[in-house]
């Protein structure tokens, strides 16, 4: 599991420019499908035959990030930005990105602390203020290396820590995808489709056309979802805690999960001894807001790991979580397999 | 070694202000084959000298400082950790931050980025003062408690790497890059004749007050005395009337009452002569440099000051010039080797 999430975080993909990680999937994934295909949104969508025909079942996970896209070119070579997804800018000062198809490595500059007013010091610069170096003398320079509409991504990397805990970026939500190319190694109860879905960082855009295509009667969504477990949070400010376990969807800012699988999944957490939680706090919103109102209806339950700083190069997540996720995702399954769902 | 190999090796090494002892053992041994003698002195600043082989020979004295900014823990919550400031940190570029804990074996972690949700509305704009930041190690208050004492020092994560043609970004570029420099010029400097002993050394505590190379430069007793710091390159977003020096265009060379005129005028002198580019800071107080607690050392030290362009200063992505550090080489090498006759006679 943690190998396909370290490969997977690894790999550059902001929305509606996930080639790296469509190709890693594919590639990961055609030794276990029936059959795989890349739709015209670029979901990669894969097929398994399980046991028995059964309902037909989605299970979901988005693989865009959240990042930025090179909007200008200054005259003094510095690129201005803006914003794939929601990013706080207050995460992004000082970090190391890269730029580009050939990840032309670049910096976001920050004026020297020594330079700032005590006003400039206590405040948030805004977004429009701040600009990408990317070390050349002036725009003409600058043009050799980046173009207009590149993507740009954080420099992060995948570390073990604490009691396990691991960092990296896009944990959320490349974890769903390591849990999907988890269970597309097993021996499955019944036929299986699985959405590697694009663009749900701008409003889960993959996953209209996804569902329409596939047509499924249940989804499961695996999602990151914000954990606020630090210290100085209120309780009631938590959200999710990480180490806590899996955590089921009853209602976001998007959907209101289907109270029976909701109910359905609760009982097989309770009944396996897998640590759960649910999300305290109604925000959010994973692609299950697309697929349930896709077609004629689709019953959708969600899965997700708490996720620390989500949205920032230092996403952070607890191994206990994501595997409470992956076993619960397989027991869902089976659940469905044996018409639980009614 | 190349000036990016120097460059490599000094500033991946941990060594905020007072804990200086790992990366002055490295820039010991980084030096060691240009020099006569070496050693580190009571509060830690690394002593390496190059000698004329004269009798009673004057000295000239030229810091750099190998300490960097950085946090230190003072307390545990939760198990995240609370911490302090060492030296000039930024508060706005914390949250979501990965640091290096400097226990026995580091350790990594990760400043808190509280969501927007428990913002206030009127703090969103606002930057989240340090003593309401925490650092998230991944431990349960009782295993923080035990494995991050009190007092362990922290400092940024990063590795350095290459920005463009000639560009270099890292942490600690201030003011190892100017350590590297300093290394540069000893090696310019083999089978020179020199006038007076140099003195390079790698200064400790700069961050925090300049105590590091004020008391090695009375130790050391030199007729002229310099520090080789970091100046702020030209940014974008700089007001218009701050002083910044475009990265690439050679060493700063100060004028002010922190520079004496013998020592300062030789430099400039020099820079012209030998065609190394350069550009003039004026400074009419303060320099925020070793210079300054340097200058008045014993009965006073005639003193100069060569500022390395240096952009982003104290952020995990200060930017030099590798250019701009060769200049400031062949700078120190032609000034160790002409000091003027006026120093020399003093």
């Amino acid at each position: 599991m943690l190998k396909y999430l370290e490969d997977l975080c690894n790999l550059s993909g902001i929305s509606g420019d996930e080639g790296n990680v469509r190709d890693y999937i594919i590639e990961h994934a055609k030794k276990y499908a029936d059959s795989i295909k890349v739709d015209a949104l670029g979901n990669v969508i894969v097929f398994k035959k399980g046991a028995k025909r059964g309902t037909k079942l989605v299970v979901t996970a988005h693989m865009d990030e959240v990042g930025f896209m090179v909007e200008k070119i200054t005259d003094e070579g510095y690129l201005k930005f803006s914003a794939v997804g929601g990013i706080d800018p207050r995460v992004i000062l000082g970090r190391k990105v890269y730029v580009g198809p050939y990840s032309i490595p670049g910096v976001l500059g920050l004026k020297a602390i020594h330079l700032t007013t005590v006003k400039e010091r206590s405040e948030m610069p805004k977004e429009s203020s701040l600009y990408i170096d990317i070390g050349a003398k002036n725009k003409e320079e600058a043009e050799k290396y980046v173009s207009l509409g590149d993507s740009v991504v954080f420099d992060s990397d995948f570390v073990c820590f604490g009691r396990g805990f691991v960092k990296a970026k896009a944990i959320d939500d490349r974890f769903g995808c390591a849990v999907m190319l988890n269970l597309l190694e097993k021996k499955l109860p019944q036929d299986v489709t699985f959405v590697f879905s694009a663009m749900e960082e701008v409003g889960a855009r993959g996953a209209f056309g996804a569902a329409c295509s596939v047509k499924p009667n249940i989804a499961l969504v695996l999602e990151g979802t914000t954990a606020a477990d630090f210290a100085k949070v209120a309780e009631n400010k938590k959200v999710t805690r990480c180490g806590e376990g899996a955590v089921l969807g009853f209602m976001d800012s998007g959907a209101v999960y289907d109270r029976a699988l909701f109910e359905m999944t609760r009982e097989l957490a309770i009944k396996n001894n897998i640590p759960w939680q649910i999300k305290e706090r109604i925000a959010g919103g994973t692609d299950a807001q697309a697929i349930q109102r896709s077609i004629a209806g689709v019953r959708v339950e969600s899965i997700s790991v708490p996720v620390r700083n989500i949205h920032s190069a230092n996403t952070i997540a607890n191994e206990k979580d994501i595997d409470a996720a992956f076993s619960l995702a397989k027991l869902f399954i089976k659940a469905v397999s044996e018409g639980k769902y009614k | 070694m190349e000036i990016r190999d120097y460059l490599h090796l000094l500033c991946e090494s941990q060594g905020p202000s007072g804990f200086e002892k790992g990366v002055a053992e490295i820039a010991k041994e980084a030096i060691k084959p240009f020099v006569d003698t070496v050693e580190i002195d009571v509060l830690g600043n690394l002593i390496a000298t190059k000698k004329c082989k004269k009798k009673n020979a004057k000295k000239m004295l030229i810091a750099a400082h190998l300490d960097e900014i950085g946090l230190i823990v003072t307390g545990h919550e939760d198990g995240f950790l609370c911490f302090g400031q060492i030296g000039g940190v930024d508060q706005r570029m914390l949250p979501g931050r990965d640091l290096i804990i400097m226990t026995p074996t580091p350790m990594l972690g990760v400043v808190c980025a509280m969501p927007p949700h428990v913002l206030k509305p009127e703090d969103m704009e606002k930057a989240i003062p340090m003593d309401q930041l925490r650092i998230d190690v991944g431990l349960s208050q009782k295993e923080a408690e035990k494995k991050i004492p009190i007092g362990t020092p922290i400092t940024f994560r990063t590795e350095g790497f290459n920005l463009g043609e000639d560009l270099y970004v890292s942490k600690t570029l201030d003011d190892r890059a100017c350590f590297a420099a300093l290394i540069r010029a000893a090696e310019l400097l083999k089978g020179k004749r020199l006038p007076w002993d140099v003195v390079f050394v790698g200064s400790t505590c700069e961050e925090t007050a300049g105590k590091g190379a004020a008391v090695a430069n009375f130790k050391e007793a030199p007729v002229v005395c310099a520090a080789i710091d970091v100046t702020h390159g030209k940014t974008p977003d700089m007001q218009e009337d701050a002083q910044g020096f475009e990265l690439g265009s050679g060493p700063s060379l100060s004028i002010g009452p922190n520079i004496s005129k013998i020592v300062g005028d030789q430099m400039i002198k020099l820079a012209k002569e030998k065609e190394i580019p350069y550009n003039i800071e004026v400074q009419s107080g303060r320099t925020g440099t070793d210079a300054w607690a340097m200058q008045i050392t014993r009965e006073g030290v005639a003193t100069g000051l060569i500022g390395l362009p240096l952009k982003y200063m104290h952020t995990p992505v200060e930017t030099v010039s590798i250019k701009d550090i060769e200049y400031c080489a062949r700078l120190v090498a032609e000034y160790a080797q002409n000091p003027g006759l006026e120093v020399l006679s003093c």
